[in-house]
């Protein structure tokens, strides 16, 4: 029986290849994928076009808050608070949904009532309960001074009223046995000033479920709010918006006002980007050729990704990205505690996964051994992950 | 059977009914065949759903053959009346003379197909085996228990004896945790470094409750019994994660520092101090 699958498969893979060709030769490597913004092509475009490519949000064109739904979320939460309610919220999404520029968005709109607000953002893991109670204290410019809980909270209280937002709460979670401790501090403190203090969370979406589910962290919060990705559409109008403001107004010689409704690539990109931005500008510029007329760029049909590479990975580098999907980023040293294995076999397999293209080592951070995962592909990665129930 | 019947059933099979027949068969084979490659292509695909694709398999076969011996009596055969009681009656005489055990493990293969016990992919204990269900064939099941072994028992005993399925076509199941410790270490602080320790282990599903229990219990001398209940992601990771939490409780009393000694040192310690086992 083996034998004639074996003998089914090669057919299958011979037909395969005889009649789809393309999608097994033309596939773009993972390792690949993101580089291309440092590729000899993409410096050789001239200013316009490489402002299109530009790799961060670029100001109000990037917008995704058009609808201004999730925006509003947060608005009406906090008319809510100044009415006196009892209120606290969380959002949270995929990684690259815009979770702190939609937090930027409502600090900027909160200065514009002259609302006072505080913005915290966790840029390390919290160890213990004076960790957290000294992170917060500092963060917050409370009174230097050797708080314990009560008396912390009390401070916390004496403050003039304000709205405190905290990014990055991926920090919260941990494998470790005082993770509990941290959680329930912050959840202590976020309870006490309740109402005194509305306090806005937001986190990545694995992180978020992950601390909900093992330590009710969605209990703390009166309103939640999931911040979906970018839709098709949003995708399509975001990289037309993005093309015109490079000055570039025909694409395949359509003009790029009649390019949503004409069957174009960027149609197709827009679908196969399934609401990642970067993945979208990627693709754009991994099939972009300049057009005839000036001021007019051709754009290819896309080629896949191949993410082959994922599906061989061991049980504990499969593990090591469920982790890393939650925990936002791991360094050596925490990947050894979680997995008790050797911090050199913690090197290697961090590294193995850094260099098949699935994971990026945060040099930028000052802890540049933090491995997080390669946000072009993230989701891709995560839905391979729950997928294959290393990850719910 | 008179001469007259045998001398009819003979007639029915000409070489040209032959050949269809044989190549009904394979036919059929090659449909299952196919059926089973493609099921595991969806498998390797979507592993999460692997117990509810790969129960579809055995239901499909008994249909299929159902069908071909159908399609093989009625359109190829074509057989007169006479023809057909009487070989019903000589099949039913030698499947009950010549293959008792054969025919009830077949009969309990298709009973099981049309209203399964378990699933392909679940983690059962029949008898004295446990393990995971990884073929429901229509006269045997195969288990795959953790010492790497496949057990095949007959249908026919599957029926006859009590199952206990642990996950029931979930992928996550409970697994129980058994450990002794002195009763120098405080409640509280076992209690809670338990429930930690569990929570530090990757293999732990955490949509699902952790509880831990600690009762005293006398045999030579008093000693603490700790009983963790957790569910463990997938199946295939039950002892995997047994095992994994009971290191990580024990380094974590050892690193709090509540061991006097170490946990085996004391005669008096039970017969058998650190006991995993899962829960059935």
């Amino acid at each position: 029986m083996p034998k004639i699958q074996e003998w089914f498969a090669e057919q299958w893979q011979a037909t395969k290849q005889r009649w789809l060709p393309e999608k097994e030769d033309n596939s773009v490597a993972l390792d690949q994928v993101s580089r291309f913004y440092q590729s000899d092509f993409y410096l050789s475009l001239d200013a316009g076009l490489k402002s299109a490519f530009y790799d961060g949000p670029l100001g109000g064109l990037d917008s995704r808050t058009l609808e201004r739904k999730d925006l509003d979320f947060l608005l009406d939460c906090c008319r809510l608070w100044q009415g006196g309610r009892n209120v606290s919220c969380g959002i949270y999404g995929e990684k690259g949904t815009g979770l702190s520029t939609l937090l930027n968005m409502f600090t900027t709109e909160l200065k514009k009532q002259d609302q006072a607000f505080k913005q915290l953002n966790l840029e390390r893991r919290l160890t213990s309960e004076q960790d957290v109670i000294n992170t917060l204290a500092l963060l917050l410019a409370i009174e230097p001074k050797e708080y314990n809980l009560d008396t912390f909270i009390e401070a916390l209280n004496q403050l003039p009223a304000c709205v405190i937002t905290v990014d990055n709460i991926h920090f919260l979670v941990q494998r470790t046995l005082d993770a509990q401790v941290v959680v329930d501090t912050l959840s202590a403190i976020i309870l006490a000033s309740r109402g005194h203090h509305l306090w806005v969370l937001a986190g990545e979406e694995q992180a978020w479920r992950r601390l909900s589910y093992g330590y009710q962290f969605g209990n703390l919060f009166s309103h939640q709010q999931h911040i979906a990705n970018f839709n098709e559409s949003q995708i399509r109008d975001l990289l037309i918006k993005r093309f015109s403001y490079g000055g570039f107004h025909t694409i395949n010689d359509i003009a790029i006002d009649q390019l949503a409704n004409e069957k174009s690539p960027v149609n197709d990109i827009s679908k196969r980007s399934k609401g990642c931005v970067e993945l979208g500008l990627f693709y754009c510029l991994n099939n972009l050729t300049y057009g005839t007329k000036p001021q007019s760029i051709f754009i290819l049909s896309p080629q896949e990704i191949d993410i082959s590479p994922l599906k061989k990975l061991t049980k504990l580098e499969l593990f090591t990205l469920a982790e890393i999907s939650t925990h936002g980023q791991l360094s050596i040293k925490e990947h050894h505690t979680i997995f008790r294995v050797s911090l050199s076999e913690s090197k290697m397999i961090l590294e193995h996964l850094r260099v098949l293209g699935i994971l990026d080592k945060n040099e930028e951070l000052a802890r540049s051994d933090a491995y997080s995962l390669k946000l072009i592909i993230s989701a891709v990665v995560i839905r391979n992950l729950i997928s294959m129930n290393y990850l719910y | 059977m008179d001469k007259n019947v045998f001398q009819q059933f003979v007639d029915l099979f000409s070489y040209t009914t032959l050949a269809s027949i044989l190549g009904t068969l394979v036919f059929t084979w090659l449909i299952l065949v196919g059926i089973r490659w493609a099921i595991n292509t969806l498998v390797n695909y979507n592993p999460k759903y692997r117990i509810q694709l790969a129960q579809t398999f055995p239901v499909l076969r008994v249909l299929l053959w159902f069908a071909a011996i159908s399609y093989i009596v009625i359109g190829i055969i074509q057989p007169p009346q006479s023809v057909i009681y009487a070989s019903l009656g000589s099949l039913g005489l030698a499947l009950g003379l010549a293959s008792q055990d054969a025919a009830k493990n077949l009969v309990a293969g298709i009973m099981m197909a049309i209203s399964p016990r378990f699933k392909i992919g679940d983690m059962v204990q029949v008898g004295e085996h446990y393990g995971e269900v990884i073929s429901l064939d229509l006269s045997t099941t195969k288990l795959h228990t953790f010492e790497d072994n496949v057990i095949t028992v007959p249908n026919a005993d599957i029926l006859k004896m009590p199952i206990s399925n642990s996950n029931n076509g979930e992928l996550n199941e409970m697994v129980a945790i058994d450990l002794h410790f002195p009763v120098s270490i405080p409640v509280a602080k076992l209690k809670s470094i338990a429930l930690d320790a569990t929570k530090c282990s990757y293999y732990v599903y955490l949509k699902k409750p952790i509880v831990a229990t600690v009762f005293p219990v006398f045999q030579d001398d008093f000693y603490y019994h700790l009983k963790i209940k957790a569910y463990v992601l997938d199946v295939r990771f039950e002892k995997a994660m047994a095992t994994d939490i009971a290191e990580r409780v024990i380094e974590a009393l050892h690193d709090k520092e509540l061991f006097e000694g170490s946990l085996f040192a004391s005669t008096l310690a039970p017969a058998h101090p650190l006991e995993i086992r899962p829960s059935h």
